[in-house]
């Protein structure tokens, strides 16, 4: 992506998506763990609520229908009346089946006087047929306006031992079944409950052992009496001595049996549990509601925390790109008149301090080259114009006035050495103008760089005599290379000039020549001033001379060890030098061999 | 006059200094500045023609190094630099005048010409005493309407009088603003050119105007006499 800005903006973005995302999943999932555990909790509060309240419900009606057979047991009374039992014995003990009369008198079946047994026989102290007629005598039977202890709703069934019973008006011919043996087993005072069917409905019933505490025999032809009732009756002033608890021996036990339909219950019931159910399902919406508001909160800070991102992300990368935008317009206030560059160095990011200090590094190398090029332009304008004036104003001189001929001579003779100084350096510029511009092609030969020096030294000899330097040179056999040959010549008398021009009075100068590892090699020894220390590193510079003075001469403007440089690397050579200051200089110049 | 000319390129020399001699000019010559500073310390020049770009030291350098000690001697710099820069830089310096290579040897002249008027405050080119006008510029000399020959040493040295009037300049001002350093000193060499002097200038006029103050030197009369 070629912005940087906008390519951060997208990785950041992805990556606040990655990671939102992941934190959104995590708390989500927390969040739904959380709910989820807690919704069970509250489930089961409810659920326990539920069963609660359905107990509660169950007991309610169980109590109620409790109460209300204890409070039947407690007023059922036992009659019994002699007279009647002639009256069965007539009627014969093959009858199995109840009879319903209005006063609910049932005849016992025969099972029934057949199943007495001995403890009975023995706790009454009553003869076995007597048994049976007391059995035969007795009937159960609810006080008048004790029947208001149910209602019409209610079923009631009282059993005896024995199998006398008493049934409520709504049981009409129905009877519930009893388990005698059930009956027998249970404890006085206790009581069970269950659920029973009668034609289709449901109802619910609890079977009560009760001691019966009323009965009464009537003795009829033979004296009215009531059984043991009460206790004596208590003296006055003394406390009354507990009521005896009626046993099973000391007084017959009924079974009551009391039902209720369930509908009000289950209609109870059922109402529970729609409201259990209604609260579950409000529950699990409110839960499922937080879930929702949670995710839109995720969502939704997501989206906000995206767009400030975007924007402030925007924004603030635009402001940390300023100082990039800043150095941009300082470096285009760089021009050819105003090269540095002004950039606050405070103001420099980390980041960027680096590519700063290069540039500036780059524009201070470059002011300097171009310091030097000015430098070395007024220099060669001043080389170039002096001998110009000189010309100038020599044939001004001449033609000032009528001269003698040896005046004129002289005049002339001057104008031709101006004239020459000026041509040599119009050649060096020239020369490097062409290497530059790429004209300038080399003619690679085979020479022998031992013949072709020794050539150059005895063209040179002659200005070497003139100045007292002594020239020589040593060489082992022949050193072939493959070299443009002409160029090779200037050199040799380029670096041979410098060596006389530098040189002491009386000085000299040795010129070796030799093979050294795939090269030849051509050194220029001198005893003349040096090098200065200073000047070294920029001795091949063009235009560049130590010594601002030394262009009386005019031989080489300071462009000579320029163009040997360029012409030697050219040729696939180095040029390189050591000098010590007052003692001489060797130039060394390494060609490739022949090939 | 007596100028010193500093450059260091054999041939310039050569062609600048015979021309200024054939305009009667004494002219001292320095190769680097180390000769220059030395001349010019120990002489007092009317004009000193500088080369910039001397080995040695610097031209300009040296030029502030003169202004600095109180030389008063006129400067032109002498220079190949011709850039507004250079020209800026160098009068800056302390030089009085600038001339780029190159140059026309009239206008050299000229330039040179201009300063001495300068320094005795002769603006015009014309100088008129009594009946006597000298034309500095044409270098002709009139007295009374009449044209008067002379030569170029002979007119050196009435011009010398002539910007000096009324004031005496001995045998040894006259010596050493006429005559440069090659010249050999013989004391009646003056004495010998005021005669010369005279007699074109005096002889046949009223009044004399090249006097003599015994033990001091010579004088051209002033205006108030």
């Amino acid at each position: 992506m070629k912005s940087i800005r906008r390519s951060l903006l997208l990785y950041s973005l992805v990556l606040l998506v990655l990671a939102f995302g992941a934190v959104s999943a995590l708390m989500d999932r927390t969040v739904g763990q959380t709910l989820l555990a807690e919704e069970q909790s509250r489930r089961e509060l409810l659920d326990a609520q539920y069963k609660e309240r359905c107990r509660e419900e169950n007991n309610k009606l169980d109590e109620s229908l409790l109460q209300q057979a204890r409070m039947i047991a407690s007023v059922v009374q036992s009659q019994t009346q002699w007279s009647r039992s002639q009256n069965r014995r007539l009627m014969g003990l093959g009858m199995l089946t109840a009879s319903l009369a209005p006063s609910g008198q049932v005849l016992l079946p025969v099972w029934a006087a057949e199943s007495l047994d001995e403890s009975l026989d023995r706790d009454r102290h009553i003869g076995l047929g007597g048994r049976i007629d007391w059995m035969l005598a007795t009937e159960l039977k609810l006080p008048e306006g004790e029947s208001g202890h149910h209602d019409d709703g209610d079923y009631v069934q009282i059993r005896n031992e024995w199998g006398g019973s008493w049934r409520s008006p709504s049981m009409a011919h129905r009877e519930f079944p009893v388990d005698t043996e059930q009956f027998g087993a249970m404890k006085l005072f206790s009581w069970k409950f269950d659920d029973v069917e009668m034609e289709g409905t449901r109802l619910r019933r609890v079977m009560l052992k009760s001691p019966v505490t009323r009965f009464r025999v009537s003795w009829r032809g033979f004296g009215r009496g009531e059984g043991p009732r009460e206790g004596p009756r208590p003296e006055p002033g003394t406390r009354p001595p507990p009521p005896r608890m009626p046993s099973e021996r000391t007084s017959p036990a009924v079974l009551v049996q009391f039902a209720a339909d369930t509908r009000e219950r289950d209609a109870n019931l059922a109402q529970i549990k729609t409201r259990f159910d209604e609260e579950t399902a409000q529950m699990h919406g409110n839960s499922q509601a937080t879930l929702a508001a949670v995710r839109f909160h995720l969502l939704a800070i997501t989206l906000a925390t995206f767009a400030v991102v975007l924007g402030g992300g925007w924004w603030l990368i635009a402001r940390q790109f300023d100082p990039l935008r800043r150095l941009t317009s300082a470096v285009s206030l760089v021009s050819e008149r105003n090269i540095k560059l002004r950039f606050d160095e405070k103001q420099v990011p980390s980041e960027l301090e680096p590519i700063v200090d290069r540039l500036k590094r780059t524009l201070d190398m470059l002011e300097r080259a171009f310091a030097r090029e000015k430098q070395a332009l007024a220099d060669l304008s001043h080389d170039l114009r002096t001998p110009l004036a000189a010309l100038l104003t020599t044939t001004e001189l001449a033609l000032r006035k009528p001269r003698e001929a040896g005046e004129y001579r002289e005049f002339l003779d001057d104008c031709r050495n101006a004239a020459q100084q000026m041509s040599q350096l119009v050649e060096r510029l020239l020369v490097l103008a062409r290497l530059d511009s790429g004209v300038d092609r080399l003619q690679p030969q085979i020479v022998d760089l031992a013949q072709v020096t020794s050539r150059c030294l005895s063209l040179v000899r002659p200005l070497a005599e003139a100045r007292g330097v002594r020239l020589s040179m040593t060489g082992e056999g022949s050193a072939e290379a493959t070299v443009d040959a002409d160029k090779l010549r200037e050199v040799i008398t380029n670096l041979l000039h410098n060596a006389i021009e530098y040189n002491r009075p009386e000085g000299s100068i040795d010129v070796r020549v030799g093979r050294c590892n795939g090269h030849v090699r051509l050194e220029v020894q001198d005893t003349g001033i040096g090098i200065p220390v200073a000047a070294r590193p920029h001795v091949f510079e063009r235009f560049y001379r130590a010594d601002p003075s030394r262009h009386t001469e005019g031989l080489h403007a300071g462009l000579g060890l320029a163009i040997s440089k360029e012409y030697v690397e050219r040729m696939g050579g180095a040029i390189r030098f050591e000098s010590t200051e007052g003692q001489g200089t060797t130039f060394q110049v390494d060609l490739p061999a022949k090939a | 006059m007596r100028l010193l000319l500093v450059e260091d390129h054999k041939p310039l020399v050569r062609a600048v200094r015979q021309g200024l001699e054939e305009e009667g000019f004494a002219v001292d010559v320095a190769m680097d500045g180390e000769e220059a500073g030395y001349k010019a310390e120990t002489t007092d020049y009317d004009v000193i023609i500088l080369d910039v770009m001397l080995p040695k030291i610097d031209g300009l350098s040296l030029l502030k190094r003169w202004r600095k000690k109180g030389l008063s001697s006129h400067v032109i710099l002498l220079t190949a630099r011709n850039t507004v820069e250079d020209k800026v830089r160098g009068l800056d310096s302390g030089a009085d005048d600038y001339l780029t290579k190159p140059f026309e040897f009239d206008e050299l002249l000229a330039r040179v010409r201009a300063l001495i008027r300068r320094d005795h405050h002769h603006k015009s080119p014309v100088v008129r005493i009594h009946d006597l006008e000298i034309d500095t510029a044409g270098r002709t000399v009139k007295r009374a309407g009449q044209a008067i020959r002379l030569t170029p040493r002979e007119y050196n040295l009435l011009e010398y009088l002539a910007f000096h009037q009324g004031q005496v300049v001995s045998r040894m001002m006259i010596w050493e603003h006429l005559y440069d350093e090659h010249d050999e000193n013989t004391s009646n060499v003056v004495d010998v050119y005021i005669r010369y002097l005279r007699n074109k200038v005096d002889k046949g006029f009223d009044p004399p105007l090249i006097l003599t103050r015994w033990g001091e030197g010579y004088m051209l009369r002033g205006e108030e006499e």
